[in-house]
């Protein structure tokens, strides 16, 4: 168990869970659409579908807003909302930023508790891509 | 568009009031209403039902009312503003000689003797469940959190510091001294806000609003029947909705524009008159950002100068725009819609007292419903419109 607490899959986070024990960060997308969404999406407001398949996401993202939240026994969690490379908003949680700020790069890293599923953190991409 | 009023409000105790349902206090607020416009309750034809958290008073509080042959009732839901919308809704109805004496109404309970304030609106667990579960496992608890976001961002685009929105908290808990029913009343100062512990960085204790129980009602009837009742008629001058519906993608504006953008203009066209006409303004302050963004959305200020704005000291007692005169969310009471509504209502009719704002010709009411995904606007004052 990790000091936040245990998470557990639901009928609706199956594969999200399983892309992030491999490391890999599950979103939804409708490819009729050829539009991403964010995970817990409920259908496509664009063309009305109702069942948007998972597809696997960069992990880039950039910073869009931020805050710490302050919890009950004097633990705090840096929180973040990021603007996924693929165009989707995803709220997270950091890890290891110094210095936030608007458009900071970003990638997903995904921590495995011994308990419960695995989950992504964002932590500053600090590879260069200009290239 | 016919001439529509305020004709009545009433209020329950407000703040720790333990043991009543909301249904209970809806019905005790209405009573008051009415008898605040010297109607009895057979003269009302039509209810209209605001939920809160601790579940909705519904429909059935006609009958808990011995409400009989209503030609409207229904309940109204979104969130924070559905206390501007259901005055009108109830207003068009009248307009339309639908109904002629609707009583809006909103009642809550969330809090209870046994547990924090805090706790009412959030959430702790030990074991969380799919994508949602996860989010709170991060650290979401609350909608705290997501303000915050919106905040932030707001910071971080236009340069907003927390001391601009310490000033909203100031000049609020200012105005609260004045008012008997607050809350809050003891005085802060800027560095007792930035010294407030932290809830969810960027917002300190003092940025967020109260949690409290009871209920408020207000009575709508035509303008010339409202001249005919107990209490000064507070006409209805405009209103208007706003719902951005932002998409959580690329291009959001987000924390930077609410429906008040789209919702305040309209209002305003309805009422024939621009920023410049309004005299004090009751704004939604569930935060203190909340004031500060809806400020600049509604044109008192450019988009970005909400702080400097704020901190400019014109919103407090002897400001040019006085905001949030009984003490608002902040350090008043907590009804939602309801607490700017009812504020409104009370400087219109120069009830005041020690904290009557001196010019209450022309007064914006906001209401914010969710994470800023819903906007009414309401533009009241003691003066028939054109009159
Ligand atoms: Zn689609």
């Amino acid at each position: 168990m990790n000091f936040y607490g245990v998470v557990r899959r639901d009928g609706r986070s199956g594969p999200f869970f399983d892309g992030a024990a491999r490391d890999r960060l599950m979103i939804r997308r409708c490819a009729p659409c050829d539009r991403w969404y964010g995970p817990d999406a409920g259908g496509c407001p664009e063309c009305g579908a109702e069942d948007l398949g998972w597809a696997e996401a960069s992990g880039r993202a950039v910073l869009v807003s931020w805050a710490v939240a302050h919890l009950r026994g004097g633990e705090t969690a840096p929180l973040a909302l990021v603007e996924l490379a693929e165009g989707p908003w995803m709220y997270g949680r950091l890890h290891a930023v110094t210095a936030p700020r608007e458009g900071l790069p970003l990638r997903a890293r995904f921590v495995h508790p011994d308990e419960g599923e695995s989950h992504p953190l964002f932590e500053e991409d600090r590879e260069d891509r200009s290239l | 568009m016919a001439e529509t009023a305020i004709a009545g409000l009433g209020m329950t105790e407000l703040g720790k009031v333990y043991g009543r349902s909301p249904r209970r206090l809806a019905a005790q607020a209405v009573r008051a209403a009415a008898a605040d416009a010297g109607l009895a309750l057979t003269d009302l034809d039509g209810l209209i039902v605001a939920p809160g958290m601790s579940g909705s008073p519904g429909v059935e509080l006609a009958r808990l009312l011995g409400l009989r042959d209503l030609r409207l009732l229904t309940t109204m839901n979104t969130f924070g503003a559905s206390a501007g919308a259901a005055v009108a809704y109830a207003a068009s109805m009248i307009a339309a000689g639908s109904a002629s004496a609707v009583a809006c109404v909103f009642a809550d309970a969330p809090l209870r003797p046994e547990r924090p304030a805090g706790a009412a609106y959030g959430r702790d667990a030990r074991e969380w469940h799919g994508l949602d579960g996860l989010r709170a496992a991060l650290g979401f608890r609350s909608v705290n959190a997501h303000y915050a976001l919106a905040a932030r961002r707001h910071m971080a685009r236009y340069g907003t510091t927390s001391e601009q929105f310490g000033a909203i908290a100031v000049s609020t808990r200012a105005w609260a001294a004045g008012n008997p029913l607050a809350q809050m009343r003891d005085p802060i100062s800027l560095r007792d806000h930035q010294e407030s512990r932290w809830v969810v960085e960027p917002l300190h204790l003092l940025d967020c609003c109260l949690v409290s129980n009871g209920g408020i009602a207000v009575i709508v009837t035509g303008g010339e029947r409202a001249r005919d009742l107990a209490r000064p008629p507070v006409y209805v001058w405009g209103w208007g909705q706003g719902h951005p519906g932002h998409r959580l993608e690329r291009g959001s504006e987000f924390g930077l524009t609410t429906g008040a953008a789209t919702s305040g203009p309209a209002a305003m066209k309805m009422a024939g008159v621009t920023p410049g006409d309004i005299t004090q303004c009751q704004l939604y302050d569930c935060y203190t950002y909340t004031v500060l963004v809806s400020l600049e959305d509604y044109g008192f200020c450019a988009k970005g100068e909400g702080g400097p704005f704020a901190a400019s000291g014109a919103l407090g007692p002897g400001g040019a725009l006085p905001t949030n005169t009984g003490g608002g969310q902040l350090s008043a009471y907590y009804m939602w819609g309801m607490t700017p509504l009812s504020e409104a209502v009370i400087q219109a009719r120069g009830d005041g007292g020690a904290r009557q704002a001196p010019r209450n010709d022309l007064i914006l009411v906001s209401g914010n419903g969710g994470v800023l995904d819903h906007h009414s606007t309401l533009i009241l004052g003691p003066h028939p419109k054109g009159g």
